[in-house]
C-alpha cells in the first residue's frame, strides 16, 4: 500500500470498517512512514474534537429566557395551521 | 411557559399531532427543540440562523404530520427538514451540489513518488488556552465546509447518526456517505493544520 492508498483508507480505518488485512496494510505503512503517521494522527485528532464539540444548549438555565420565547412563537404558530 | 402536555413517547407525540392537539406542539418542542437548535447552530453557526431553523422545522413538521409514516422516523424526519432548511442557507460562492473534492486536493502533495513531510500538531503540547483556540478553529473549519459535506460531517461525527440514517437524511445513496464523510474530515483537517500553523490563514499547509 502507498501513501495514496493510505490517505484513501483512513477514515475506514479510524471507523474500524476495513477487513483486517487492510488495516494491518496501513498500519505496517505508517510505522514506517513518518508523513503518513502525522497525518493519520492530526486526522484522528480532527475526528475527536467534532465528536467533542459541544454547543450552545437550549436547556441551559443561562438560556431558559431564549427558549420560552422560541416555544411561545412556535405554538402560537403551531396554533394557527388549519387541521387537515 | 411550564409544561401543560403529558405526553412522554414519539408515538404520542405524534398520535397528537394528527389529532390536531394543541398540548402535542409544545411537547414536539420539548422533546426535539434542543437536539434540532444544537444541529442548526453547528452546521449554520449562528445562534440567529439556529432559531430560525427550529421554527421552520417545528413548523413545517406540524403541517405536513401526515408525511411520517412511523414514530420510529420522526427524530430522522425532523432532521431531514432541518437539513433542508440548512441547505436553504448555503453560501452563493460553494461547490454545487454532488461536485465532489478530489482527494489530491486534501492529502499532502508527493513530490517523486514521495509524501512531503507533514507537522503533526497532534503532538502540541495540550494546554487550556489552546483548547480554546481548537473550538474556534473547528468551527470555522466546518463552516467553510460546502454544505454537501458539512451536513454528512455534522450528522455522522457530531449527531452520531449512523451511515444509513444519513443516507435517508440526507435522501442520498448510501455509498455516497462515507466518501462525502472521508472529503469532509480530510477537508477540516486541513483547514485546521493551516489555521494551527499560521492563525492569520495565510499559508497553504498539508
Amino acid at each position: 500500500m502507498n501513501c495514496k492508498e493510505v490517505f484513501e483508507s483512513l477514515s475506514g480505518y479510524l471507523d474500524d470498517e476495513l477487513i483486517p488485512d487492510e488495516a494491518d496494510e496501513i498500519e505496517t505503512h505508517v510505522e514506517r512512514c513518518a508523513p503518513c503517521q502525522a497525518f493519520l494522527n492530526t486526522l484522528q485528532r480532527t475526528v475527536a474534537f467534532c465528536r467533542d464539540a459541544t454547543v450552545m444548549s437550549l436547556t441551559d438555565a443561562a438560556h431558559a429566557e431564549a427558549r420560552e420565547s422560541m416555544k411561545r412563537r412556535f405554538v402560537d404558530a403551531a396554533k394557527a395551521i388549519p387541521k387537515t | 411557559m411550564p409544561h401543560t402536555h403529558t405526553y412522554r413517547t414519539d408515538e404520542e407525540i405524534l398520535e397528537g399531532l394528527r389529532r390536531g392537539d394543541p398540548a402535542s406542539a409544545e411537547a414536539l418542542f420539548d422533546h426535539f427543540a434542543d437536539r434540532i437548535h444544537g444541529f442548526g447552530l453547528k452546521v449554520c453557526g449562528h445562534g440567529e440562523d439556529a432559531r430560525e431553523i427550529l421554527h421552520e422545522t417545528l413548523v413545517r413538521a406540524v403541517r405536513s404530520v401526515k408525511d411520517v409514516k412511523h414514530a420510529k422516523a420522526l427524530t430522522r424526519w425532523l432532521y431531514r427538514i432541518a437539513s433542508v432548511a440548512c441547505a436553504a442557507r448555503r453560501r452563493p460562492d460553494q461547490i454545487a451540489e454532488g461536485r465532489e473534492i478530489p482527494i489530491e486536493d486534501l492529502t499532502p502533495a508527493r513530490r517523486g513518488g514521495v509524501t512531503a513531510p507533514i507537522h503533526d500538531w497532534s503532538l502540541d503540547p495540550d494546554e487550556e488556552s489552546r483548547r480554546d483556540e481548537e473550538k474556534r478553529l473547528l468551527k470555522e473549519a466546518i463552516l467553510d465546509l460546502p454544505m454537501h459535506y458539512r451536513l454528512v460531517l455534522v450528522l455522522r461525527d457530531m449527531e452520531e447518526m449512523s451511515e444509513i440514517e444519513v443516507a435517508e437524511i440526507l435522501q442520498v445513496p448510501i455509498q455516497t456517505v462515507n466518501p462525502r464523510l472521508h472529503r469532509a474530515r480530510l477537508f477540516v483537517r486541513r483547514e485546521l493544520t493551516r489555521r494551527l500553523m499560521d492563525p492569520s490563514g495565510g499559508t497553504r499547509a498539508s
